[in-house]
Order: C-alpha cells, then sequence, then structure tokens
C-alpha cells in the first residue's frame, strides 16, 4: 500500500469523530454532515500537504473548524439558536442510566456558544489535549481552558446544579 | 463540621459535577462516533477511492 493510499484510509477512520466533532459545532445533524462533506473534499484534494506523522485527526478538525466559521460569518443568523428551535429538535434518547438526562443535558449543551461547545468538545470528549485543542483553535492554551471552565458553569447552571449545590451547601442551606 | 472539611465537600462536590458532564458529553460524542454514516457519506467516500471526487 502506497503513502498515499495509508494516508486516505486514516482520513477515512476519522470521519466518524469528525462527524461527532462537527455535530458539537453545528448542532443540526444535517448541516453536520455537509460540514463533514465539505471537510473530506478539502483534506482528500491536500492530502499532499498532510505531513505524515502528525496527527491527522487535528488536521482535520482544524478544516472542519474553519469552514464553520467561515460559513458561520456568512449566515451568523441561521446558526444562532436564540429560540431554542434547535435544541428543541435534539432527538430524545431516552437512555437513563443515572448520570444525568441525556435530552436535558444536550438542549443544556447546544445553547452554548459554538467556541464554548468545541472547546468543551474537544478537551473532555475527543481526548485531545488543551494544548492540541489551543491548535485547533488558534487561540491560547489559558483561552481554552476558560473556554471549558465557562462551559461547565453554564452547563450546570442550566441544569440547575448550582442551585441543588447551593440547598445541599451545609454553609448556606439555612440561610 | 470542620471548614477544612466543608472545603473539602465542596471541592468534591465540584470535582463530581465536573465529572458528570464529563461522562455526559462524552457519551454523546461516542454515540455519534459510534453511528453508521449516513448514505451521502459513504458515497462520497467511495467515489474519492475511485477518483471521482465530484461525482
Amino acid at each position: 500500500m502506497s503513502d498515499a493510499d495509508l494516508r486516505q484510509e486514516e482520513l477515512v477512520g476519522h470521519v466518524p469523530a469528525l462527524r461527532a466533532f462537527a455535530r458539537s459545532l453545528a448542532n443540526d445533524a444535517s448541516h453536520a454532515d455537509d460540514l463533514v462533506q465539505e471537510t473530506v473534499l478539502k483534506a482528500w484534494s491536500n492530502l499532499d500537504s498532510y505531513a505524515t506523522g502528525t496527527n491527522m485527526r487535528a488536521w482535520l478538525f482544524t478544516i472542519l473548524r474553519n469552514t464553520f466559521y467561515s460559513e458561520f460569518r456568512k449566515f451568523r443568523r441561521e446558526v444562532e439558536d436564540v429560540d431554542g428551535k434547535i435544541a428543541a429538535q435534539v432527538p430524545d434518547r431516552a437512555a437513563q442510566d443515572g448520570v444525568m438526562d441525556m435530552r436535558d443535558f444536550e438542549k443544556a449543551f447546544a445553547q452554548l456558544p459554538p467556541d464554548q461547545r468545541e472547546a468543551l468538545t474537544l478537551v473532555g470528549a475527543s481526548g485531545l489535549t488543551y494544548e492540541e485543542a489551543a491548535e485547533i483553535c488558534g487561540c491560547a492554551v489559558g483561552t481554552v481552558k476558560s473556554r471549558v471552565n465557562r462551559a461547565r458553569v453554564r452547563i450546570a447552571e442550566l441544569l440547575g446544579t448550582e442551585k441543588d449545590k447551593a440547598e445541599n451547601d451545609p454553609v448556606t442551606a439555612d440561610l | 463540621m470542620s471548614h477544612d472539611r466543608q472545603e473539602q465537600n465542596g471541592r468534591d462536590s465540584a470535582r463530581g459535577e465536573d465529572d458528570t458532564i464529563s461522562r455526559s458529553i462524552k457519551r454523546v460524542y461516542d454515540q455519534i462516533a459510534d453511528e453508521p454514516l449516513p448514505d451521502s457519506l459513504r458515497s462520497l467516500l467511495e467515489r474519492l477511492k475511485q477518483g471521482e471526487p465530484r461525482g
């Protein structure tokens, strides 16, 4: 198998992860798959520029992210979910295993701004380091950490866990 | 309850909350990654392998 074939095979192997990352940015499944298609086309035609031995997943995520934000700037109003319409379309994966109601979680996640969704996904789900996530996002490591932290706080607020925590806090519960 | 113990409980609570969020985001991510590829995407990959990028 040639080097080009190996690169192509590796690219194909990253498509499932690309879909998951795209969904975190776009929320809408159809839009996310359009992003993946565009990313695959761009990456395939530029595989020669990919440096073998480096992180192809990070390279692909960067292409997808740039594609998303390029569209985002053009169609900002279409991707904002100000009235929760996209969040309301999140399919109900009602599986309950005692972790968290996934529908509630996905609705809360969908309400985060894109930069926080991508930071949380890159670091919390795709297994990338803060440094790798920062490189993909084109920002400082501290910025990624800040976005992840803000995303966690916001999700906790949206899910009401902050309230629960305050009520159970032995210091504030009786106030 | 001592102040130190209360602080420790607060840290444990925050850590547990973070763990819950981490597990949830990971589960959503894995569910999507485990989905079968849509026909449109599989078709595109086939065309690319055959050297017909814009099919």
